[in-house]
């Protein structure tokens, strides 16, 4: 006998990280609105000034409000993070389906895939994977394509494993459905959802990712704002001009802490595990 | 002197949808050395009731409204939590549903019942070893040194039980709540356990509440019975009585729906309707609604549990034509 | 009275997830679930199957609708061997004979909404056009007992009783000529058992198919099926007609198992432990009689040598040294 009592209130980290990816949603949409000053005029009198309620965030050397560039800076790292999830989640889940689909011999090239590719670090791989195809978004894209499928491959082949011994599956091969027709009908919309949840933590991961390739200078050279460069740029001022660094990170970090809550949040509300 | 006695006990839950009242006004008392069931279906409130006689409410947002909870001197509703400490697991021992989630995965059963007992009595380890081995003999194990090496996960589910039970009297509590200890249990399992709980009554004097949805596993092993329906008691009788000649048409349904008492050549017996949710109030009679008895009168006002006898009490207005 | 089933010396061995055990490995990692299983089922009739978990039942099951390979043995349905059925010959087979699980939110799929998992055998199969699938359904859902209110809703917004239904309706759908329920009541609260049942009946009542009703508790059986069957790890120890086997068990297990069941009654006798310990698992099968190291009458003879074999004592077959050798009673 349990409770059935109603549970739809959000839970705190669900309400929290909802917030914070709220806020940045807000900035990317509302950069225009909300920057105080246009991010790339630049005032030769108003070089590395420290934080005021004229500028929130301070100047950088060339006299830019760090406030205003850092809300615009939210467009390309938005960019980033969003559509570097599509690429391995895409990947990821296709292998992961069709190696439990093939059976025992499926899953032992999957195995191999993922070893070959986990025992390199991404940041390894992706780095001259960037390299080689060019600084920008491109590069970006097919770095993460290239390395960050495991994960989703490795769950959705578990969970589509565990799903093909579960009861509603059998039931569809005792009423004749065809082998196709159980995979893609029955077991991938319910494989769906561990991989949904990695995609949403998987979205801070790209942001740290985009961020480290962007302080390398492996993402904005044409000089577009992008956190990760700004933080490059601060850290080379890091004892005369503090705030151009810290500002910038600490944004990093609360969007990337906003979607590991908000992933967590659905991970408890859906009985997932994150 | 009764060992427990509740009276006028209710237990609210705040939620999204306002203040629900899963268990209302429910009075009961238990002798030392009695075995009490709380029979009903699921959601009725009596695993609710069971939890809110150790203060152990299910979620954050339940607190009990009102009522007392009298045990050996002591108002339970309204002691400090820190001198609830010393009823709770202690005088009081809870068996939950799963005995799997009772027990900790990662240690063996010796350590798991000697982790309690070192907790509780100050003794050391050696004692408390041997103390763990008399008390899995106690629960029919034959061969206690060799179950203390296993793990919970190495056991069946009705080995798995016995050590549950032993775990909740290594505190050597006076009552013991059961919540449905028998379900999902095999039948020749579920005999063992049933018969070690009377075994443990009569060696030990423990009483036991015992909660279940199965007239004919309480009328095997209860002195008495309370039956449950939404949040409130709706008959009290020895158990006997209850089967043989219920004075609630809800308890004379939850008998007549099991497959081994009418004769086999009509269909069973089915309680029609749903059973009100959690908290759902209604004027009239809570069993109205799916009572085939019903009458005018049943669908007004508030319908009492009265006592009609020194044992019995029903809320049915229509006790007196069900007895005859 | 020709048989609609017939089931001839299975066997079906399952692969263990892992076993740390020597003897199980030996045999490569698998244990005998279903041993030498025989059984009629004549068309129109309803068999009960009675045994504890760990008894086979749901492998049985599995295997007689071919959803799980078997070792040794035939099962015929209609005369013909389902054995090397394949393709198309197989969905027409697993048209006819359905099973319903014991898990009832499980056996369907969470995703779908109850109209959705009615609707898609009749869809696959093109059992009707898909102007008529709707009425159909709430058809169906009427024969089941469903309130038609419900097509839109899903597995977890429903009572597992109602559940249950569901999956009776979906395997109702492909009008099927054996109908097999893997403990299907079990799981469901003690009061809603007695809907599932009564649905049973009333369909086997109402349909020309065979029932097989697997069940733990023998009182779940008496009602609506004509003979009951006893299986004890594996094996089919005991098979005859219900009112005998419930009045006169031959075998030691099925005493044991109806004396321990319990029954409501206001004189209901305190509760007796007539099977003590538990069932051993498949893994560890004992030599001889599997039972003989829990029964009380066990023999010498019991713990030696094979299984017992068939053995008739009136209208049962029992499968115990008790009973007289086929021979012996010849004479």
């Amino acid at each position: 006998m349990s409770l059935a009592l109603p549970q739809w209130h959000f839970s705190p980290a669900l309400r929290r990280g909802a917030i914070l990816a709220g806020i940045w949603v807000l900035l990317v949409a509302g950069a225009d609105v909300l920057a105080p000053y246009d991010p790339t005029i630049r005032s030769v009198k108003e070089v590395f000034l420290s934080p005021s309620w004229a500028h929130w965030f301070g100047t950088d050397e060339e006299g830019r409000d760090v406030f205003s560039r850092a809300i615009f800076a939210s467009r390309l790292d938005f960019e980033l993070a969003m559509l570097g999830v599509f690429p391995p989640f895409a990947i990821g889940t296709i292998l992961g389906l069709l190696a439990a689909h093939g059976g025992d011999f499926g899953e032992a090239i999957l195995k191999f895939l993922a070893r070959s590719v986990g025992a390199f670090p991404t940041y390894l791989l992706a780095i001259p994977i960037v390299a080689l195809v060019g600084p920008g978004l491109r590069g970006f894209l097919i770095a993460v394509a290239l390395t960050g499928w495991v994960g989703y491959a490795l769950k959705v082949q578990s969970e589509t494993r565990r799903l093909k011994q579960s009861d509603f599956v059998i039931a569809g091969r005792g009423l004749g459905f065809g082998g196709f027709r159980i995979l893609v009908l029955h077991i991938f919309p319910n494989s769906l959802l561990p991989a949904l949840l990695l995609a949403v933590s998987d979205v801070s991961a790209m942001l740290l990712l985009g961020c480290t390739l962007g302080f390398l200078g492996l993402i904005a050279p044409a000089g577009d704002v992008e956190w990760g460069a700004m933080i490059a740029q601060g850290a080379a001022n890091l004892d005369s001009a503090w705030w151009l660094a810290l500002f910038p990170g600490l944004v990093v970090l609360a969007m990337a802490t906003g979607f590991n809550l908000l992933s967590q949040g659905l991970a408890e509300r859906f009985g997932g595990e994150g | 002197m009764p060992l427990l006695s509740v009276s006028h006990l209710s237990v609210e839950f705040h939620t999204p949808r306002g203040l629900l009242r899963a268990v209302d006004d429910v009075s009961f008392a238990i002798e030392p050395a009695e075995i009490l069931g709380l029979v009903g279906e699921s959601g009725v409130g009596k695993t609710v009731t069971c939890r809110a006689l150790v203060r152990l409410l299910p979620g954050r947002n339940g607190r009990i409204a009102s009522g007392r909870i009298d045990f050996a001197g002591r108002d339970i509703a309204r002691l400090p939590e820190e001198e609830l400490r010393h009823y709770r697991g202690r005088q009081i021992a809870l068996l939950f549903q799963d005995p799997a989630s009772q027990l900790d995965p990662i240690l063996n059963v010796g350590d798991q019942l000697a982790e309690m007992i070192l907790l509780q009595e100050g003794l050391d380890p050696a004692m408390a070893a041997r103390q763990a081995a008399a008390l899995l003999e106690q629960v029919g194990i034959d061969d206690p040194a060799r179950l203390m090496a296993a793990y919970p996960y190495q056991l069946g589910p009705g080995l798995l039980r016995r050590v549950a039970i032993a775990q909740a009297l290594a505190s050597s509590p006076r009552l013991l709540i059961a919540d449905e200890p028998t379900k999902g249990l095999d039948p020749g399992v579920q005999a063992q356990i049933l018969r070690l709980l009377l075994d443990l009554r009569d060696r030990r004097g423990l009483a036991v509440i015992m909660i279940s949805q199965d007239l004919g596993v309480v009328s095997q092993l209860c002195d008495s019975a309370a039956v449950m329906y939404a949040g409130r008691i709706v008959e009290r009788a020895p158990k006997g009585d209850l089967l043989n000649r219920p004075l609630h048409p809800y308890s004379e349904a939850l008998a007549q729906c099991l497959p081994g008492v009418a004769p086999a050549s009509v269909p069973l017996h089915e309680i029609a309707g749903e059973p009100l949710a959690a908290g759902e109030v209604i004027p009239g009679c809570r069993f109205h609604p799916r009572c085939p008895h019903v009458i005018d009168r049943c669908r007004f006002g508030d319908v009492q549990l009265v006592e009609v006898s020194a044992w019995r009490a029903t809320a049915c207005l229509r006790w007196e034509d069900m007895w005859q | 009275m020709t048989a609609l089933l017939e089931v001839n010396g299975l066997s079906v061995s399952q692969p263990t997830a892992r076993s740390d055990d020597q003897r199980v490995r030996r045999r490569g990692g698998r244990i005998m679930a279903v041993s030498a299983v025989s059984f009629e089922l004549a068309a129109g009739e309803n068999l009960g199957i009675v045994g504890e978990s760990g008894a086979g039942k749901s492998t049985l099951a599995r295997a007689i609708l071919r959803l799980v390979g078997s070792d040794a043995g035939e099962i015929h349905f209609d005369g013909q061997s389902v054995k090397g059925l394949r393709g198309p010959a197989l969905a027409a087979y697993r048209r006819q004979a359905q099973m319903i699980f014991s898990d009832p939110l499980a056996a369907l799929n969470p995703r779908l909404s109850i109209a959705e998992t009615l609707a898609e055998p009749l869809a696959v199969h093109r059992l009707c056009t898909s102007r008529e699938a709707a009425s159909r359904v709430d058809e169906l859902m009427s024969r089941v007992g469903l309130s038609p209110e419900l097509r839109r809703r899903r597995p977890s917004e429903l009572s597992a009783a109602d559940c249950q239904r569901v999956s009776i309706a979906r395997a109702l759908t492909v009008g099927p000529r054996l109908l097999i329920a893997d403990d299907a009541v079990s799981r469901l609260d003690v009061p809603l058992r007695a809907q599932i049942l009564n649905l049973l009946g009333a369909l086997s009542a109402a349909m020309p198919a065979s029932l097989i009703i697997m069940a733990r508790d023998i009182g779940m059986l008496r009602r609506h099926c004509q003979r009951i069957a006893v299986m004890y790890l594996g094996r089919i120890v005991e098979i005859g007609p219900t009112e005998e086997v419930l009045a006169k068990p031959r075998h030691p297990y099925t005493q044991a198992l109806i004396a321990s069941t319990p029954r409501a009654r206001g004189d209901a006798p305190t509760p007796r432990v007539t099977l003590p310990g538990e069932t051993p698992s498949p893994a560890y099968l004992p030599p001889g009689c599997a039972f003989h190291p829990r029964c009380t009458k066990v023999l010498p003879v019991c713990s030696a040598g094979s299984s017992p074999i068939r053995r008739s004592d009136g209208p049962m077959t029992v499968y115990c040294h008790l009973y007289p050798e086929p021979s012996a009673q010849r004479r």
